[in-house]
């Protein structure tokens, strides 16, 4: 049955992206609405250009036209449907925002909380259990809630397939929500991967800094759960878990290659122990790529950049991205990388500050 | 120095000089042979010299700033990098990045703002009060000045930082900046913790600003105080409304711009934290105050090119336009709704729904005012004589173009369909259809409409018509299909892209090269007229504004001697007969208005 709504929502249809749930529905439905409203005024406005040029061209140069040149009766016959039409656009869009600003209160205990952390280029997902991702991983069946963080300058979450988008702002959380289709997924598909983009221009890197959200289906959500909680450190040596802070947590794998080549940042092949020369030589010219070098690098990349990178600028990691474990563990995946041996397993009294207690903190 | 006419009509009130044919003053003096040598121009204070040497350097700035919109969408004709094969993804992207950032800093700062303003805002303005020239003429020469220093730090750092990162040069000298990759928008904190050269691009920014005010104090001042006899309020060209509205956006906004910029300097050379969380600022604090100017601004970029298209398609309709009072209310109108919208660019940014929501009820009220305008003008057109010279396919192009840019305004105000649609493609063609088609379709309008005028000769009518079909067509393939990429979901201001947008961006770009030749087409036009066009009549259109009134180009002070200009009403063309010897009009001599 075709309905004044679905029949907006069609007009949107070779405009929008795929319908994923989120607030597509609204989305679509006043964007067909304004697409009607557009395509009659542009047909309307080309139409009389195209008449009149026409109809009324001129024969005679000395020819002046008399007519009426005011009306204001007509003046405002042709202003009021405006106003009409400018209002319904605006109630219509300020309803569908109020659905975003958050979940619905009955379901809020419903809600999936995830903590997403952005940086300059890439994207870090924590998750309830203390496991962390570089992919959203979303259930199908409930509203997901994110609360969003930078690490350093203004990005912004898109899901096209969702309508739904949030700028990341250092120094506040935002907070996000939406409720997948569930049907996107079925127990025969269990997953549906969406596009997710960063909009705010943030760099170098910006058109790099894309994932994927990643719809579940709830018969394999607890794999999805348990899958992701790998990235916490228990059960692997140190130089694992830290190949897993380069990989996700600490997104270092965005500027820093593994096989020698040259990325926005050095790459980590041979670097651990090597002579650096550095960009700006004050007194000294090199510096050997100890632990304390690369302790001091990953908390304060400005002081002592190597040659070649003078004018990169990397994320600064203070204790609340990277624990000191963390950066143990990054150091020890290194020594991996320049052919030395790294630290069996976590000293016991190590600095454990890398399981989910630390989220609390 | 200037040389009386040979038979030099009496000067009584109400009757006209120019209707002498031109070559009654063609051996005469004339503004452009008043004075000789270089500094007869650079220590000019004759508004039509500086509308003029404005010409010059603004289309210089826009011929730089194509430069890089080309190169910007040659990078984006695939997926991949195009620019720079041979280097590494890296600096290719960083390259991409100062493109796109010079390309808006220098279209929006160096050509758009100043385009219709201060080259026909300049030359027109005095000359259609009957005044000799503005009424602070050192000021309007000390804002072309501001104009060329802002624009020459601009070009040092952007030169700098391109040719840097081509060449693959990693410490430059001190006196070759970096360039400048955040964007025209310069957000906080990106453009704090960014090592390109964001101070010396700000101070380019802030003194271009002063020459900004400095222009629109003169024109507020000249509107007032220069008007003739019988030139009341509701005598005023609409092109002046125009400007006036404009006039008080630029005094009103720009040192907000100004101060934006300061406190910028300060957190990043002195560490003062304004906008730094980290130093107890907030990032969104510095989007206020940059949209607060940012978004008058696009009204200073619109509204003179309203004024002009209102002027065009009276006349080129030969009837009297229609609404007069509504259209110049409107321009008042979208003056002050200009200044209370600017949230609208916030609504991703977590600010309050409250806020949202105010601000997304303001911004639909300017939809009012300028579909007001868009009907008045076919009003106009009803019944008219029309004729379809060059000044008149842009004005109608103009509307075509700014109906688009209004109506995708819609989505972009409204708070669900903004939220899907803010910084994708949508609103870079949104954008450059209010900025770029209706405002650069507006200047071309003016400038054909005015270049008789200007420089005292006729430009080839054909290859004016053809060329703007040219840019026409390649303007909107160059754009509307970026609506679509942009409600398919694809950033902007991304270096490299999904495959899947990868026809949108291809179709774009081939656009975009069209929309080249058209403008080098409409430059060669020009160019063929400065060499060998025929000599202009006074008043080749047959309009009424004052400007007509006196020869082509006018005489240094801007009337002939013992000629009185008086406000005439600006939209009767009952006064004038089509002379076929000059193709041109003339006065009817003894015209008396009677009114209609």
């Amino acid at each position: 049955m075709l309905t004044l709504s679905n029949f907006f929502s069609w007009l949107s249809g070779p405009w929008m992206p795929e319908n994923a749930g989120g607030f597509a529905d609204n989305v679509d439905f006043l964007n067909g609405f304004i697409l009607a409203v557009s395509y009659f005024f542009v047909a309307v406005i080309a139409f009389l250009m195209i008449y009149f040029s026409i109809k009324y061209r001129q024969t005679d140069r000395a020819d002046v036209s008399h007519g009426a040149h005011h009306s204001t009766a007509i003046e405002i016959a042709w202003t009021l449907p405006i106003v009409a039409i400018v209002t319904f656009v605006f109630v219509v869009g300020f309803t569908g925002f109020l659905d975003m600003a958050g979940p619905p209160t009955g379901g809020e205990a419903n809600a999936f909380h995830i903590r997403v952390e952005a940086r300059k280029w890439g994207w870090t997902f924590y998750y309830p259990n203390g496991g962390s991702s570089d992919k959203l991983y979303v259930p199908a069946d409930r509203p997901v809630e994110l609360t969003l963080e930078s690490n350093d300058v203004i990005h912004s979450l898109f899901v096209p397939a969702m309508r739904i988008k949030k700028d990341v702002v250092p120094g506040r959380y935002n907070r996000m929500w939406f409720q997948p289709d569930p049907n996107l997924v079925s127990a025969e598909n269990p997953r549906k991967e969406l596009d997710v983009n960063c909009t705010e221009y943030c760099g170098q890197g910006h058109s790099q800094m894309n994932t994927l959200c990643i719809v579940v289906h709830e018969s394999q959500w607890d794999d999805v759960l348990s899958e992701i909680n790998k990235f916490n450190k228990d059960g692997l040596s140190p130089a694992e878990y830290g190949e897993q802070v380069y990989q996700v947590r600490g997104g270092c794998v965005q500027c820093h290659s593994i096989d020698g080549s040259s990325g926005t940042g050095p790459s980590w092949k041979g670097l651990y122990g090597s002579e650096r020369p550095l960009a700006v030589t004050d007194g000294e010219s090199t510096v050997t790529a100890d632990d304390a070098y690369i302790y001091e690098s990953i908390r304060y990349p400005n002081r002592k950049k190597a040659e070649g990178f003078g004018t990169a600028s990397m994320t600064t990691y203070g204790t609340s991205q990277l624990s000191a474990g963390d950066v143990r563990a990054v150091i020890e995946y290194m020594k991996t990388l320049a052919g030395q041996d790294p630290l069996e397993a976590f000293p016991e009294d190590y600095d454990g500050k890398t399981d989910a207690s630390e989220e609390s903190e | 120095m200037s040389v009386i006419p040979t038979n030099p009509p009496a000067s009584t009130p109400g009757t006209d000089i120019a209707q002498t044919p031109q070559g009654g003053y063609g051996a005469g003096d004339n503004y452009i042979t008043h004075g000789k040598g270089i500094w007869s121009w650079l220590l000019t204070v004759d508004h039509k010299r500086i509308g003029l040497m404005y010409m010059v350097t603004v289309l210089a700035a826009f011929f730089v700033g194509g430069v890089f919109a080309i190169a910007v969408r040659t990078e984006l004709i695939w997926p991949g990098q195009q620019l720079m094969p041979w280097a590494d993804p890296n600096t290719n992207w960083k390259l991409y990045n100062q493109l796109f950032t010079v390309h808006g800093a220098i279209m929006v700062f160096m050509f758009i703002i100043p385009s219709i303003p201060a080259i026909l805002g300049n030359f027109v303005l005095p000359i259609m009060l009957g005044a000799k020239d503005v009424a602070f003429p050192r000021i309007n020469l000390l804002s072309w000045y501001c104009y060329i220093v802002g624009s020459a730090f601009f070009l040092w750092v952007l030169a700098g930082g391109v040719v840097g990162t081509v060449l693959g040069i990693e410490n430059m000298p001190w006196f070759f900046p970096k360039g400048i990759d955040t964007g025209w928008t310069f957000y906080t904190p990106y453009s704090t913790t960014t090592n390109t050269g964001v101070i010396l691009a700000t101070i380019g920014v802030f003194i271009l600003g002063f020459s900004s005010i400095l222009t629109g104090v003169n024109f507020i001042a000249t509107i007032h105080m220069l008007r003739p006899r019988n030139m009341g309020w509701g005598r005023l060209p609409l092109l002046l409304w125009s400007l006036y509205a404009t006039a008080v956006i630029q005094i009103l906004a720009t040192p907000v711009l100004a101060i934006t910029m300061l406190l910028l300097l300060a957190e990043r050379a002195l560490g003062i934290g304004v906008f730094d969380p980290a130093l107890g600022g907030d990032p969104v604090l510095y989007q206020h105050f940059f949209w607060f100017y940012s978004h008058p601004a696009v009204y200073i970029m619109i509204l003179p090119g309203m004024g002009v298209i209102s002027e065009i398609i009276s006349v080129f309709s030969r009837k009297h336009i229609f609404g007069y009072s509504f259209i110049a209310a409107s321009s008042l109108a979208i003056a002050m709704f200009g200044f209370i919208v600017w949230g609208h660019h916030m609504f991703t940014s977590g600010q309050s729904p409250l806020l949202n929501s105010v601000f997304s009820l303001l911004t639909m009220s300017v939809a009012i005012p300028s579909a007001v305008k868009v009907f008045n003008w076919l009003a106009t057109m009803y019944n008219g004589r029309i004729r379809m010279d060059t000044p008149m396919i842009y004005a109608l192009g103009f509307i075509w173009l700014f109906t688009i840019g209004g109506l995708t305004g819609l989505p972009l105000g409204a708070l669900s369909t903004d939220i899907h649609y803010h910084d994708t493609y949508f609103v870079v063609a949104h954008f450059h259809y209010v900025m770029v088609g209706s405002t650069l379709f507006a200047f071309l309008a003016g400038m054909y409409y005015w270049w008789p005028k200007m420089i005292g000769k006729m430009y080839n009518e054909k290859a004016g018509r053809f060329f703007a079909w040219i840019i026409f067509i390649g303007f909107n393939a160059t754009f509307f299909i970026q609506f679509i990429a942009g409600s398919q979901g694809a950033p902007r201001r991304y270096a490299d892209y999904d495959p899947k947008f990868w026809k949108y961006h291809f179709i774009s770009t081939l656009g975009s090269y069209l929309l080249t030749i058209g403008l080098f087409g409409v430059l060669y036009n020009w160019v063929q007229s400065l060499r060998s066009g025929k000599k202009a009549p006074a008043n080749p259109w047959g309009a009424n504004t004052l400007e007509w009134h006196t020869p082509s180009p006018p005489p240094h002070a801007n009337f002939v001697e013992g000629h009185e200009p008086e406000g005439v009403p600006p939209y009767d063309y009952d006064g004038w007969d089509y002379d076929e010897n000059i193709d041109g009009y003339v006065r009817k001599p003894n015209y008396v208005y009677e009114g209609h």
